[in-house]
């Protein structure tokens, strides 16, 4: 277990996790968190380590090895008035969970019209570029920013999932908390402010060109966002949209107003994605015109074995491309 | 002796250091393939690091329980036959992050690129536009026309100015599958024939509705190893995937307007390119299908003879090994 | 038998009865003029839900499928806000009892439900009951939860409908085992009860859900019955089962073998048991009535209560 001093720590995000797991279970005894190899291991990335022994088998549930069980069992503590945590191991083993989700978590609320509610967390780590096997690569957040009901959020940095994990545990509603791989062991200094679940996050201010972007795309935006200011003196924002589903439609209008340039960067495929919500908000709302506008995803392919999978998502000299072409 | 650095590897899933925690080896020591080396520990686990291949220990960069990065030395070793190529090409790939100049300057990264190249003083940047206004390619390019009108111009008539020539014949073909990708390394194979023609570096104009890329000889041969298909490269130049590095001028450029319409065309000869060779759209003459090949070259360079040598080495290449994709 | 039922005690489960019968019926009557939707009949087996809903208590949880209405209006659910439900309005969902899940429509997923509510339950005395159809055995959910059932000893009863059929597909095609019982009796502790008269059904009913309460470990229970209507009101039983064999089991129909029981046992009169059917009619039918009545829902219901 780490230490509470995470605010001043440089922590890298696994840590974060376990940390916000922690303190969020001292400080309301009815969470529990259940999933496969949670308990005595840990979790498959460490994210529970520890846990089982500060809070009992009682409040970490090594499950079977059921995805769609897992789902349904959380649902079922959610009602009964728990608020259970339940990790999967990687977003792609989460989609045959997708019916319990959809047909049960997501409208819980809705169809006893607030009768009962479904506070409760599904958390996968999810993406591209850590050279794992097959089908822990992917990157499908959009389908489940596709279903109304259920929460979607992104972290993109050590204190983002931190904070943004205790929020979403608090919250009265399903989310589903993706956690970029990527980003597991990178340690990055904590951020200055807090986040807000539900509302975009600004990491860096600038005036001429617009970053619209989240998860392990947020860390590469930044980079490149450095290298603009110190060798071009351009100041690019970078806006981490944080909340998939349901979209900051204010908070993101009113960063693309900042610049009127626009570059929506993800590292899915775009198409029927959510990065083309994003897109088409600004477009009919600012009325930007559409060469100042780009968006940058990968190919509409399935995610490449990791030999080839540098050749999926965009990288720093793409996304420097795309900025070129927004800013001519 | 020779001393090659034992890095670190990475361990996959995001892992980014470890500590060493027991060396198993000490300098001096040969040691067989597959011997332990050392012991390290990352946040997951203690993993054995085993020798790849008979060598010997020649020094021990790290002491035990000190952490390291991924791609840090462990120590160096000396291999009996060593040449390791591994890890050239990425650290190719990495340098390629711009030079800082102008550092006062707002200024594109394109119009940077095309300042530094005509020669533009600082002085003259700042006069292009109003102070801590985005100095933009199209601003350069204004400020060029205006001044000397003939440094672009140049260039194009300096290629009109050559006494080129043409051949054009037909090849036979006994498959179509592929047909790109398969000109293309029939043609790069001739060239290796007759390299006394100082042929050395081959690129290919490929066209992705807007623009036309000269991409070089590094990824021809990529397309002759991986069969990788030509919609493969225009996706990979369209998405900025391709290093810059294979961006440049060379001695023969291949046009493969065919893929699109036309059986015959004249490609224009660039400076500095010796000659150009057109692949035009494949047809059925006499019951056999055909592929229309035009060869413009610099006449002042090469013979009728050479080039028509040339043409016919390419042409028997072209043909059987079309043959052998039809028999599989 | 176990035990006698006092006079009172049979007339208010024939009440029970009549109102769930009532309730068919009269939800048949509204789905073929247009006023509510598909609707699944229960005809046949209004007493299993009746005698699973008599013998919990309102602490203890309740899973329904769909098929349930007994259960439902015994646990206290208003019959217009039943009617509500099956009319395409989720207002009669707001008015679910205590301690019980909304309807479930996707097959055999209620059982991962009802086995997180039986954990939060442990170390409680209440349990936790779900019910489904002979189909959703089929589900690898409902293996999954009574696995996970059985790992952790939750108080747990799983209740099989076994109607022989799920839509079309009869029993035979639909499981390995004729069985259901027998074919998770490696998972978990398992009980059958077969066809039989409606108290006897119920007191072994009532056994097996006091076996849970006192022993706090999970089983499932098969009760078998009969399907006298087609699976819903937007089915044709004549073109997958013989009109001979729907009319042989309709002979077989639980409440009226009941009435016969009472009226030859002496056990209440023609007269006592029509007044009780007249006075469960009257019910049903003015709940309808108050169904029929009620104002639309607000249209920015199906916003206002996506997100917390």
């Amino acid at each position: 277990m780490h230490k509470p001093d995470h605010q001043t720590a440089c922590m890298h995000m696994v840590q974060a996790l376990n940390q916000a797991l922690y303190d969020e279970m001292s400080a309301d005894e009815t969470t529990l968190i259940a999933g496969q190899d949670i308990g005595r291991l840990g979790g498959v990335f460490r994210v529970t380590q520890n846990l089982l022994d500060h809070f009992g088998p009682n409040r970490v549930i090594d499950t079977p090895i059921s995805e769609t069980f897992q789902a349904g069992f959380g649902i079922g503590l959610a009602t009964a008035g728990l608020r259970p945590i339940i990790e999967f191991q990687f977003l792609a083993f989460m989609h045959s969970a997708l019916d319990q989700m959809i047909a049960h978590a997501s409208r819980l609320r809705h169809r006893t019209r607030g009768q009962l509610k479904c506070p409760l967390v599904y958390r996968a780590p999810y993406g591209s570029g850590v050279h794992a096997p097959e089908h822990h690569s992917e990157s499908t957040e959009s389908l489940f920013s596709h279903i109304p009901g259920l929460k979607v959020i992104i972290p993109s940095t050590p204190s983002l999932a931190y904070h943004l994990l205790r929020q979403a545990i608090q919250s009265d509603d399903p989310v589903v908390f993706l956690e970029p791989t990527k980003l597991y062991r990178i340690k990055q200094e904590p951020n200055q402010r807090p986040p807000k679940l539900g509302e975009v996050y600004i990491h860096r201010e600038g005036t001429d060109a617009t970053i619209f972007t989240w998860g392990a795309m947020t860390y590469e935006a930044l980079q490149v966002a450095k290298i603009y200011e110190t060798q071009y003196q351009i100041k690019l924002m970078v806006v981490d949209v944080s909340t998939l589903n349901p979209l900051d439609e204010i908070g993101i209008l009113q960063a693309a107003k900042a610049s009127g340039r626009i570059l929506i960067l993800h590292e899915a495929s775009a198409k029927g994605a959510v990065g083309n919500d994003i897109y088409y908000l600004i477009h009919r709302h600012l009325n930007i015109n559409a060469k100042y506008m780009r968006q940058l995803g990968a190919p509409n392919t399935i995610c490449p074995y990791y030999q080839n999978e540098h050749l999926f998502a965009p990288n720093q000299q793409s996304i420097m491309s795309a900025i070129n072409e927004i800013l001519l | 002796m020779t001393p090659n650095p034992f890095n670190l590897p990475d361990l996959g899933e995001g892992l980014t250091e470890a500590i060493l925690r027991s060396w198993h080896v000490k300098a001096g020591d040969k040691i067989k393939k597959d011997t332990v080396i050392c012991t390290v520990e990352t946040d997951k686990s203690l993993v054995d690091i085993p020798a790849l291949e008979d060598c010997a220990v020649i020094q021990l960069c790290i002491n035990e329980n000190q952490r390291i990065a991924v791609g840090e030395p462990l120590c160096q070793l000396h291999y009996p036959d060593s040449v390791s190529l591994v890890g050239k090409l990425s650290e190719a790939i990495k340098s390629q992050v711009a030079q800082p100049t102008f550092l006062n300057l707002k200024i594109h990264p394109e119009a940077l690129n095309l300042a530094k190249s005509h020669h533009l003083s600082e002085a003259v940047l700042q006069s292009l536009v109003p102070t801590g206004q985005l100095i933009r390619p199209a601003d350069i390019q204004n400020y060029l026309w205006a001044n000397s009108s003939s440094t672009m111009a140049k260039i194009a008539t300096e290629s009109l100015q050559r006494p080129t020539s043409t051949i054009i014949d037909h090849c036979p073909i006994y498959s179509t599958h592929q047909i790109s990708a398969i000109s293309i390394s029939a043609i790069y194979q001739s060239l290796q024939i007759h390299l006394p023609l100082k042929l050395s570096t081959i690129s290919m104009a490929v066209d992705d509705q807007a623009h036309t890329h000269i991409i070089s000889a590094e990824f021809s041969e990529h397309i002759d190893k991986n069969q990788a298909t030509l919609n493969d490269i225009k996706a990979a130049i369209i998405l900025g995937k391709i290093p810059q590095a294979w961006l440049k001028k060379s001695d023969v450029l291949i046009s493969n307007f065919g893929s699109i319409a036309g059986r015959y065309g004249m490609p224009i000869l660039p400076p500095e390119t010796k000659v150009a060779i057109g692949i035009g759209r494949s047809f059925i003459e006499n019951t056999q299908a055909v592929l229309p090949l035009t060869m413009v070259f610099d006449h002042s360079i090469f013979t009728g003879g050479q080039m028509a040598r040339l043409l016919k080495t390419i042409m028997d290449t072209l043909s059987e090994q079309s043959q052998h994709v039809c028999l599989g | 038998m176990q035990k006698m039922q006092t006079k009172q005690e049979l007339q208010q489960l024939l009440l029970q009865l009549y109102i769930t019968q009532a309730f068919d019926h009269r939800a048949k009557m509204l789905q073929k003029t247009g006023h509510i939707g598909t609707f699944p009949s229960s005809k046949g087996q209004e007493h299993l839900f009746v005698s699973l809903a008599n013998h919990l208590t309102i602490n203890d949880w309740y899973c329904p499928y769909y098929r349930d209405h007994g259960a439902l209006i015994t646990r206290g659910m208003p019959i217009h806000a039943l009617f509500q439900y099956w009319a395409g309005d989720e207002r009669g969902n707001s008015a679910i009892p205590p301690h019980t899940l909304p309807i479930n429509i996707p097959i055999g997923s209620q059982c991962a439900h009802a086995t997180g509510i039986a954990w939060s339950l442990k170390h409680q005395d209440a349990i936790c009951l779900v019910t489904l159809g002979d189909g959703a055995t089929s589900k690898g959910e409902v293996y999954e939860s009574l696995n996970f059932a059985q790992i952790h000893k939750l108080p747990i009863l799983f209740v099989v409908n076994n109607n022989q059929f799920a839509i079309s597909t009869a029993l035979s095609q639909q499981s390995s085992n004729p069985l259901i019982a027998n074919k998770f009796s490696n998972i978990i502790s398992t009980a059958h009860i077969p066809h039989g008269p409606i108290l006897e059904i119920d007191q072994k009913i009532k056994a097996e859900i006091t076996k849970v309460k006192t022993t706090r470990s999970p089983l499932l229970l098969e009760v078998m019955t009969l399907r006298l209507d087609p699976h819903t009101t937007n089915d044709d039983a004549l073109i997958y089962r013989s009109s001979k064999d729907i009319e042989l089991d309709n002979t077989q129909y639980p409440i009226s073998q009941f009435e016969q029981f009472l009226l030859s046992q002496n056990l209440l009169s023609a007269q006592n048991i029509q007044s009780i059917k007249t006075s469960a009619r009257a019910t049903v039918d003015q709940a309808a009535q108050h169904f029929l009545n009620a104002p639309s829902q607000e249209t920015n219901h199906i916003n206002d209560y996506l997100y917390a």
